[in-house]
C-alpha cells in the first residue's frame, strides 16, 4: 500500500493543505523560479499539483491518465515562461490545459468521459466508513464515487472543485460558463450524490 | 430530506463543512471529498525526478544529466515513445506530413496550418498511438508550411544563383535561418549543402499545386493553452504554438528524401508511400 506523503504537514483539512500544497507565498516563489529554470522549484511544483491533476485525469479518462498528465507537464514546461499570474491563476492553468487535453483524449478515442465509478452503490458505503485514506485505491475509488451517477457536467464540476481545488469563478472560466451557472450545477451535482446515499440506506 | 442551500453545498466543497452539522447523507459524501483530497500518494508522485527532468528539456532549459531526447523519451509512455520514432525514422513528414523544424519558429508564415490535436481531418486522429507525440511534436517545435517552403526555397535559388550555395542568403532573415534549420534537420542525402540540395528537392517533388493545406489558418493548440478560459488574467499563458503546416499526405509524388534528424542514426530513413 502507497503511503501518505504529508508534504506541508500540515492535518489534511483543505485541498490546498491536504494535496501537499505549500503556501501561496512558496509556490508564487516556485512559479518565478521555475519561470528561471530551477529545477528545485520545478519539483515543489510538481510536488504540489501532480497529484491533483492525476485524480482528475484518471476520474476523467482512466488509465491513460498519467500520459496526458505527462503532456499536461510538457505543455506547462514549454509556456511556463509567458505565463503571468499568482499560485491561483497557475493551478487554473494546469487544470484547464489538462480538461482540454483530456477533451482531445477522448475525442481521438472517440468515447464519452468515464462518467460512472466502476463501483456499485454498495462500494460508496464502505468507503464512506473509513475514517482516512491510507492509500491510493482508496483515493481513487473515493473520487470515483464522487462522481457515481452524475452526468458529465456535474462530474467535470465536482472534480475541478473538490480535486483541482478551483473556486466558482475559476471553474466558470475553465468550463467557459457563468459562476451563477456552475453554482446551479454543482448544487444539484451535490443533491443526486446525496439522494444516491440515501437511497441505499 | 431537508433541502440542501447553496451555503452548504459551498462548504462541502470548500471542505469546510463540520460533519456533525450535515445529514447523513450529505455526511458520507463530505466524506468522500474528504479522501478525494487525501495528502499525496508516493505514487503520485514517484516520476518526480523524471517529471523535473523533461520540464528542463522542454522549456528549454540547461539539464544536469542525459540529453534532451533521452529524458522526454523517458518521461513519455512507451506508446510516445514508439510513435516517436516512426516520427523520427520518416522525418515526420510521413507520419504527420510536415516538415518539421529543429527550433520553433518565431514568424514563419503559417499559409496551411493544421492542429495535430484537434483537426479532425487530420491523420493523426485516426491513429491514437501516433497523436499523442505527434501532438507534442507540434507544440514543441513548430512547423514549416509546405508553401512557405516553396517560396523560400524559389527565393533561395534566386539569391544565391546557384544550386550547389552552401550559405544562407540574408543570413539575418527569420525565413532564411528557419529555412537552413529545416534543411539541416531533415536532408543529409547528398554531397550538396543541405539547403540547397534540400530546396532542390522540395522543387522538384512539390510544384505548385500538390501541396494542400487545411485552410485553418494559425490555431491554437488547446493543450497549451493558458488561457483556456475568457478573461483569464494570466494573459502570457496561453503561449500556444502556432499550429502545424501540412502537406497533404494524398499529394503525389511524396517520396522523401533520406532524412537524418538530430540523435537517429543515419540511414535510419524510409520512404512514404
Amino acid at each position: 500500500m502507497a503511503n501518505i506523503i504529508t508534504t506541508s504537514g500540515k492535518t489534511p483539512t483543505r485541498v490546498k493543505e491536504s494535496m501537499g500544497y505549500e503556501s501561496s507565498e512558496e509556490l508564487i516563489e516556485a512559479i518565478v523560479k521555475a519561470k528561471a529554470g530551477d529545477e528545485h522549484a520545478v519539483s515543489l511544483l510538481y510536488a504540489a499539483f501532480n497529484p491533483g491533476l492525476l485524480r482528475f485525469l484518471k476520474a476523467r479518462i482512466g488509465s491513460e491518465s498519467e500520459d496526458i498528465a505527462s503532456e499536461v507537464w510538457l505543455a506547462v514546461a514549454r509556456n511556463i515562461g509567458t505565463f503571468q499570474g499568482d499560485d491561483r491563476d497557475f493551478r487554473a492553468w494546469i487544470f484547464a490545459t489538462a480538461r482540454r487535453r483530456s477533451i482531445d483524449h477522448l475525442r481521438r478515442k472517440a468515447v464519452r468521459p468515464r462518467l460512472s465509478s466502476v463501483h456499485d452503490a454498495n462500494d460508496l458505503s464502505d468507503i464512506s466508513g473509513f475514517d482516512s485514506p491510507s492509500d491510493q485505491l482508496e483515493i481513487d475509488e473515493a473520487v470515483a464515487a464522487l462522481i457515481h451517477g452524475l452526468n458529465a457536467k456535474e462530474a467535470e464540476i465536482v472534480l475541478l472543485r473538490v480535486v483541482a481545488g478551483l473556486s466558482v469563478e475559476e471553474v466558470a472560466q475553465v468550463v467557459s460558463k457563468s459562476a451563477g451557472s456552475v453554482r446551479v450545477i454543482q448544487h444539484r451535482a451535490i443533491k443526486r450524490l446525496a439522494n444516491n446515499f440515501r437511497s441505499k440506506q | 430530506m431537508d433541502p440542501i442551500s447553496q451555503e452548504t453545498v459551498e462548504e462541502l466543497l470548500r471542505g469546510n463543512s463540520s460533519p456533525q452539522a450535515l445529514s447523513p447523507e450529505l455526511a458520507k459524501v463530505a466524506h468522500l471529498m474528504q479522501i478525494a483530497q487525501a495528502p499525496a500518494t508516493s505514487n503520485e508522485l514517484a516520476g518526480s525526478h523524471s517529471a523535473v527532468e523533461a520540464f528542463m528539456a522542454a522549456g528549454q532549459y540547461p539539464i544536469s544529466t542525459g540529453g534532451k531526447e533521452k529524458v522526454l523519451s523517458k518521461f513519455l509512455s512507451a506508446k510516445a515513445a514508439i510513435a516517436a520514432a516512426a516520427i523520427a525514422l520518416t522525418g515526420g513528414a510521413a507520419v504527420t506530413g510536415a516538415l518539421v523544424s529543429s527550433n520553433r519558429p518565431a514568424s514563419i508564415p503559417n499559409v496551411a496550418t493544421v492542429n495535430p490535436s484537434t483537426q479532425g481531418d487530420s491523420p493523426l486522429t485516426n491513429s491514437g498511438s501516433t497523436s499523442t507525440l505527434a501532438t507534442v511534436v507540434g507544440e514543441n517545435q513548430g512547423m514549416v508550411s509546405g508553401h512557405s517552403l516553396f517560396g523560400l526555397c524559389t527565393a533561395y535559388f534566386a539569391t544565391t544563383k546557384s544550386s550547389t550555395g552552401s550559405s544562407v542568403p540574408s543570413s539575418g532573415s527569420t525565413a532564411f535561418t528557419q529555412l537552413a534549420s529545416v534543411a539541416a534537420a531533415n536532408y543529409t542525402a547528398t554531397n550538396t549543402s543541405s539547403v540547397a540540395g534540400f530546396c532542390t528537392w522540395v522543387l522538384k517533388n512539390y510544384p505548385p499545386g500538390t501541396l494542400s493545406g487545411h485552410g485553418k489558418g494559425s490555431n491554437a493548440s488547446s493543450a497549451g493553452s493558458a488561457n483556456a478560459s475568457q478573461g483569464s488574467s494570466h494573459s502570457g499563458g496561453g503561449a500556444t504554438p502556432q499550429g502545424g503546416a501540412t502537406i497533404s499526405s494524398s499529394a503525389p509524388n511524396m517520396s522523401v528524401p533520406p532524412v537524418s534528424l538530430p540523435g537517429h542514426a543515419s540511414g535510419a530513413s524510409s520512404k512514404h508511400s
